[in-house]
Parts: C-alpha cells; structure tokens; sequence
C-alpha cells in the first residue's frame, strides 16, 4: 500500500505536470492563433482544429523540458512544503515515486515522438490544405461573379459549400449568383456522393433504365442500357423482348437521321467494332471509334453513353487534360524537384492534391547521364497507379510499350511525401516511426537530404536520454541544495519560476546536441575499435554510461540535511 | 590556508570538468556564427578552431567554474570576505602569467591567432541529394572519379541548371572551390560562350546545431555581439602594449564584480537558487560591462589623473562597483544572504 507521502507526492507531481501542460497548450494555441496567416482563417471551425492540433504538438515537443522542471520545482521547493513536514519523511518516499513517473512519462515520450506528433502532424496536413482549399474558393469565387462568369462562380462555391456550408457571405454570393441566372436557389445536396455498388444491382439498374427510357421514347439511351443490361444477362426472355423493340424503334428512328443506306451501314459497322473492343476492353480502340461517332451522330444518345463508359474505364489507366485544366484554380504546392526510378530529375512547377487525386503542372524530366542536357517536358501530369501518368494536350491515345518510360514517371514515393520535397522541415515532422524505417531509403534516392533510420533512432533517444539523465541528475542536485526554509524568499521563488525553465530547456538542446556529438564521434570510434558497431548501439552504451552516473547520484541522496 | 587551498583545488576541478563543454560550446557556436556547418568539418578541424579559441574558453570556463564554486560555497565556513576573493585572483594571476610567458616565448601577440581550418566542398554539400541552399536546391552526382555534375535548382523560378564535368576544389575553368577570403563558395562554368560564375555566400547553407540556432540564444547573442564590437571598437583605439593590459584589467574587474555578486545571490537556506543566482549574473555581466562601456564613451569625463591609462577607467568602475557589494556584504553580515 502506498504511505500518504507518497500518494501526495504523486498527485503533486501530476497536477504540476497537468497544469504546465495546459499553460504551455493556451501558450502555443495563442500563439499560432497571432502568426496564423490569412490563408488558414476562412472557416472557423476548421481553424480551431489546426490550432489545437498545432498547439499540441508544440505543447509535446516542449513537455520534456517542463518535465524537468516541474522535477527541479519540486525537489527544490515543493517537497520542502509543510504536507511533507512529518516525523515518516524519507527521501524514498519522493525518490520512487518520482522515479516511477519518470519511466511513465519517457514511455510516454517515445509514443509521442514515434506515433502522435506525426499523426497529429498528418491530420493536420488536410486541414490546412482545405483551409487553403476555402480561401482559394471564396476569393476566386468572388472574382468569378465580378466578371460575370457566373456557372462557373457557382462551380466553385459549391466546391467551397463541400468545405463550409455556414459561411452566411457565400451562401448570400451563391444566391444572388442564382438570382442573376434566372434560376430558383435550388438546396444544396451535401450528402451528394459517387454512386458505386455491386454487379447485380447495377444490370437491375440498367434493365430499369433501359425500361424507363423506353417508356419515356428516349430510344437510344434506352439501346444503350438495355445492351449492357444484355451484355450481363443474356438469357433474360422478358430482356431480349424489350430489346427487340427497342432495336425496331432506332432503326426507324435512324431512317430520319440519315436517309443514305450505305451511310446507314457503316455507322452499324463502326458502332458493333466498337462494341467488340468494348468486350475485349480495348478501351483506346473503342474510345477513337465511339468519339467519332458522337461527332457525327450527336443525337444519338446511346453513343454519348457508351463514350462515357469507355471513358470512365479510360480514366482508371488515363486521364483528359481538361480535368487538370478545370482544376488550375485550386491552390497547390509549387515548384518541386525529385529523382525517379528511370534516372531523371524531374521540376514540377505545380502539384495540386485535390479528392484522392493529384495533378501535375508542367513537368521537365532531365536524365542523370553525364553530359546529357536533353530535356522533356509535358504539360499535365497526374497520379494513376503508383505512376505519374504525363501527357501535352492529347486525348486518349494508346502509348505503344517501347515507350511507355516516357509517359509514365515512376517515383520512388507516393506523391503525399512528393509534395513536401520543398519543405523537409514539415516532412520529417509527419514522417512516424515505420514510415522512417520504410521509406527513408526511397526518400534518399529521390534526392531528399535525410538521416538513416539508425542516425534517427540515435537523435530519438538523446531525447529520451535527456529527460532521464537531467531529470534524476537536477533533481538530485535541487535536493542536496533544497530550501530549508518554511517558504522559500519570495523573490528569489519568482526569479526560480523565471530562469529554471529556460535553464531546463537549454540544458535539454544541450544534451541533444551533446548526443548528436556522440553519434557523429561514432565514425571515429568504429574506425580504432569495434569496426561494425551498430550507431544506435554505440549511441545508447554512451548515454546509458550518464544515465548510470544520473541515477547513482539520485539514490546517493537522503533526508539529511547538509 | 586551509580554506584558500580548498577553494583553489574546487576551482580547478570545477575548471577542468567546464573546459570540454564550454570549449564545443564557444567553438560550435564561432563556427556557426561564421556559417560553418559544424558536423560536417571533421574532428581534426574542430580541434584546431578549439585551439584557435584556447584563451577566451580557459577564460569563461574559469569564470564559470569560479563563479559555481561560490555560488555553492558554505556560508558557515566562510570566515573573511576578503579571504574569499583571494582563490580566484591567486589561480587568475598564476593564468595571466602563464599565459603571457607562453605567448612570448612563441613571440605572437596575446590577441587570438587563427590558424586556418580546411574547407571543402563536404563540409557545406551532402552528395546525390538536394541540400537546402536558401531559394536553391543543389545536389552534386559524381560522374567520374573527380568530375561532378552539379544540379542547382532554382525554388522561385522553378529553372534547373546543369553544370557538367566540374572539379571540386580546384580554381579554374568548370570548377566548385571555396573562397575563404570571401566566405562563399564560387562555381565557375562556360554558359553562352562566356566564363560565369555563380557565388553562394556560407550563410546561405543551411545551418546546423539545436541550441546554436535557438532563437532566443541567437537574440542575446546578437546583443552580447554588439556589447563586444563597441569593445572591439576600444579596444582597438589603444597602443599595442596597452592592449594586454586592458584585457587582463577587464578579467580581472570582472572577477571583482561577479565574486561579490554570486556571493550575495549564494543563500545557505536554499543552496539551489544560488546557482540561478550565478547564472543570472553571467547573463547580465557583459551587458553591465557594456553599459560602463558606453558612459564612458559618451560622457567626456576628465580623466587625466589616470595618465595614459585612461582606458582603466571601466574596469575601475567595475571595481568598484565590486567593492561596493562587499563592503554591503559586511555590513549586513557574512553570513547573510540577500
């Protein structure tokens, strides 16, 4: 059972440390709150939410200094006051204790600098994109209306409704925008989603389609749906019937759009080819006869479907430079530099992450070969599996194999760690422990300046390694000179509570570096004695050395006074 | 006697235990100072700036060492106040002298010689990745045992050059060398027919070190750095053989100063905040120092009963100030603190 020293001890401990805890998270969060720029103020709600999470992860990277603190404050002053002024007092009594929150809280360290701060740090990267995201909406937006694009206006409003549907201003430009183009305001679907589902579900779709449009005398959508529905179910009696008189009602139909039997003809043959390649998913084929015909017969409806069919299946290897077109306004990353697998360098001027996609913007690819200053360059650019998929203004068109290196760019990284190339400050940050281990390599080979995993590990426990040796080392050493005092001067408390946390947090850089001192000494010492000592081995044997001499002199200490 | 010896030998092992800290500290943040990057120099370069700085790191971490050891000191056993000051003024003058004889017997002057430290390419470029150098990236691939292609990627342009079969230290046509005279380091190339040159000053390297770069370190120092060049400027107005007189003058008032002061902060009843006391004090010191500085200069005071050794007056000054706190000390008692 725990004595009440003790447990007083401990509570004391944990309520110094919450308390420093929330002064530091109000600290950091009015902080961020004054530097924050005006991109990041758009929506409120969302603003909070990357403040508090900025907050915390300062509040994190700074709890160990407060630690240390808070464990000089206390073998200094706290432990001197009357609730420890009893005839049981032993120095055990706030020695363990301590001592055990001090194995808590670097346990609890280690999870912070591998796991939470760069999951905070990632949770935070899509709140500020979207921050930037309703900015840039509300700004172009406006823009828009003034030169009376107003289709266009409204586009973009609703893109920024995806993000805020409060904001009373946006709400009262998209009214008035609707007012301009004669229209009623209609609601806004937020819950509007893809539509996705199963085989089935979509051939019953397609036969009611069919059946509705049929209905309806739409013949040709009703052709199409009806063929697909048949394509997936061919022994449907009730199917075929319906199909049967669809067909007749085309054919008829087909009489008034062109009266010339050879004409005739050649549009079925065009149209079953297309259809063939359809089947055998030769999209390309099938997308270079279907396009055509739209062209020529748009009135045929069921055409204009199955070109969006194709291009739908297209679109899963492929991609139309009118969607990167009509994605330019949005706000990007600019001006990124990276190695891929072929041996290029490639410059993006801009990288647009937007809904699970991400588009680049004019993009040079400059092969590392000695003496090679051939440059290639391709305006649009855009992430389809694993690859970058570049192209100038062409629609879709088959690459043949031998060149597909040219139109592909195959990156060492997914183009999440590809956006922050620029920035190795934020990426470090949001990297987590496995993503280290994982893909630091790849991170190297595509040019970014970055530590092995074990330099790393070895940085992370000069971390862990400060707070324990400072910790036991002041905390011993505030015990041996502690106050004797019923209450200690107030004026030297006041200059106590002012300099011993900025000596706390000095002496923490300093013990970093000192670590980082060891570890670069390493090169030197695995060149006289043990020639495959592993950094992190080396690095831990040192500090495990101070954390000896910390603890020895941290149970050296007694209730005596001196 | 007893007391005298006891101080002396905790000064010295206080002193000894701060040359190695305090000597990386001084020399890793020289380095940075001057946009060296310190990890990358190597251990022999380190030393050799170490070595370069020897008088001002004996001289601080003898300080400090001074100022802990009365900042810890046992009221109860101090006696005499006056005996106090004599440990570090006995180890101080010992320093002076040997100092003095060592620097003339290798007939250099006492003011800090540098011996040059070698730089390289390595010590500001990692190769085959892009390393930060302001609004650039630069990466340098080795395409043959000596020749390098150097990539320098313009962020703000978005605008890559491409600079083939270049030679690393070597001064010439298509070469990257260091310009120590003037801290950059200077690419030469053939561009359009023409010979080019592009400079990258050393502070546009990315700098490295914790608590070298902290911000709030950095802003004193940028004070401290301003007190030493109105010093500087002084300091340089006075003859050659004045120049060693004052300097000692200065250490000597400074230990003057700060003896009485840490021994005042130093509280028997609560032995800790003594230490916050001398921290305090070595914080303030050479902005006080600064402030004396600055009357004296901008108050004409007529000082001719100094001679020719008006330059004294300062460190008079401080000395006094010093006397001051003591003769406060004996008033109240010794054994109080304040």
């Amino acid at each position: 059972m725990m004595n009440k020293i003790t447990k007083t001890t401990l509570l004391s401990l944990i309520i110094s440390l919450l308390i420093a805890f929330i002064l530091l998270l109000i600290f950091f969060y009015l902080y961020h709150g004054k530097n924050l720029g005006d991109e990041y103020r758009q929506v409120q709600s969302l603003k909070n939410a990357l403040l508090l999470r900025e907050a915390t992860i300062h509040s994190l990277q700074f709890f160990p200094f407060v630690y240390i603190f808070i464990n000089v404050l206390s073998f200094s002053v706290l432990f001197t006051l009357r609730p420890f002024h009893t005839d049981s007092f032993t120095y055990n009594n706030v020695a363990q204790p301590s001592y055990v929150l001090l194995i808590i809280f670097i346990m609890f360290i280690v999870s912070s600098e591998f796991v939470i701060i760069p999951k905070l740090a990632k949770e935070n990267a899509p709140i500020k994109y979207r921050l930037r995201l309703a900015h840039r909406s509300a700004s172009y937006a406006k823009e828009l209306n003034t030169v009376r694009e107003y289709e266009k206006a409204i586009s973009v409003l609703n893109t920024y409704f995806e993000i805020d549907d409060n904001n009373q201003d946006m709400l009262d430009l998209y009214n008035n925008i609707m007012k301009i183009l004669s229209k009623e305001p209609l609601p806004i679907d937020f819950t509007k989603k893809e539509i996705s589902g199963v085989k089935e579900k979509v051939t019953i779709s397609y036969y009611e389609k069919g059946r509705t449009e049929y209905e309806k005398e739409n013949y040709y959508s009703a052709l199409y749906y009806l063929e697909r529905a048949l394509y997936l179910h061919k022994d449907n009696e009730e199917l075929k019937e319906l199909y049967k008189m669809c067909k007749g009602q085309v054919e008829d139909s087909l009489g008034k759009i062109t009266k010339k039997e050879r004409e005739k003809k050649r549009l079925i043959e065009h149209k079953e080819r297309a259809l063939d390649h359809l089947k055998n998913e030769e999209y390309y084929e099938a997308y270079n006869i279907f396009s055509d015909l739209n062209k020529m017969y748009p009135e045929m409806k069921d055409l204009n479907l199955y070109l969006e069919t194709v291009v739908r299946e297209l679109e899963k290897k492929d991609f139309l430079p009118e969607e990167l077109k009509n994605a330019e306004w949005l706000p990007s990353m600019n001006n990124i530099i990276f190695i891929d697998k072929q041996g290029y360098i490639n410059t993006v001027e801009r990288i647009i992450p937007y809904m699970d996609n991400f588009y680049f913007y004019n993009i040079r690819r400059h092969e590392l070969v000695k003496g090679n200053m051939k440059t290639t360059h391709w305006k649009y650019g855009k992430w389809i599996k694993n690859k970058i998929r570049v192209k100038n203004d062409d629609g879709f068109k088959k690459i043949p194999e031998k060149d597909e290196g040219l139109h592909y760019i195959q990156t060492y990284i997914d183009p999440g760690y590809i956006l922050y190339m620029n920035n190795s400050k934020e990426l470090l940050t949001l990297l987590n422990i496995y993503e280290r281990f994982s893909i630091s390599e790849n991170l190297h080979n595509s040019g970014f300046d970055i530590d092995n995993k074990y330099v790393y590990l070895s940085k992370k426990l000069g971390i862990l390694f400060s707070v324990y040796v400072l910790s036991l080392f002041l905390s011993a050493l505030a015990w041996a000179r502690r106050s004797i005092y019923e209450f200690p001067p107030l004026l030297k408390l006041l200059l106590f509570i002012l300099i011993v946390p900025v000596i706390a947090y000095f002496l923490h850089l300093l013990y970093i570096d000192m670590n980082n001192l060891i570890i670069y000494s390493h090169g030197y010492f695995t060149r006289v004695l043990f020639k495959n000592m592993n950094v992190v081995l080396y690095t831990a044997i040192v500090n495990l050395v101070f954390s000896l001499i910390a603890t020895l002199y941290f149970l050296s200490q007694s209730s005596r006074v001196e | 006697m007893k007391f005298i010896l006891k101080t002396i030998i905790k000064i010295l092992i206080f002193s000894l235990l701060l040359i190695i800290p305090t000597g990386l500290f001084i020399t890793f943040f020289t380095l940075n100072q001057r946009d060296i990057p310190v990890w990358n120099i190597g251990i022999r370069n380190i030393i050799l700036f170490a070595k370069n700085l020897s008088l001002p790191i004996i001289a601080i971490s003898y300080l400090v060492a001074t100022l802990f050891t009365i900042s810890l000191i046992d009221k109860m056993k101090v006696r005499s106040l006056f005996l106090l000051h004599i440990p570090p003024l006995l180890i101080c003058v010992a320093l002076i002298i040997g100092v003095s004889f060592i620097q003339q017997s290798k007939k250099y002057p006492l003011s800090i010689i540098e011996k040059k430290i070698q730089l390289g390419y390595r010590t500001f470029l990692r190769e085959d990745v892009f390393n930060d150098v302001k609004d650039n990236a630069l990466m340098l691939k080795r395409s043959d045992q000596n020749l390098f292609t150097v990539y320098i990627y313009d962020k703000i342009k978005n605008n890559l050059m491409v600079l083939n079969n270049m030679n690393m230290g070597k001064k010439g046509e298509n070469s990257l060398f260091i310009d120590r005279n003037k801290k950059q380091m200077v690419l030469t190339f053939r561009q359009k027919k023409k010979d080019t040159s592009l400079k990258i000053p050393y502070s546009d390297f990315k700098r490295q070190g914790g608590i070298i770069n902290n911000k709030i370190i950095l802003f004193y120092v940028e004070h401290l750095r301003r007190t030493l060049l109105s010093f500087k400027v002084y300091f340089e107005t006075l003859a050659e053989d004045d120049k060693s007189i004052f300097l000692v003058t200065v250490f000597l008032s400074i230990l003057m100063i700060s003896i009485p002061f840490t021994y005042a902060l130093n509280d028997g009843g609560w032995g800790f905040s003594g230490i916050i006391g001398e921290i305090f004090v070595l914080a303030l010191l050479p902005f006080l120092y600064g402030a004396v500085l600055k009357i004296v200069q901008n108050i004409s005071l007529n000082l001719s009963f100094l001679g020719r050794y008006s330059y004294l007056f300062p460190s008079i000054i401080f000395c006094f100030i010093g006397i001051l706190i003591d003769i406060a000390i004996k008033v109240r008692g010794i054994k109080k603190g304040i």
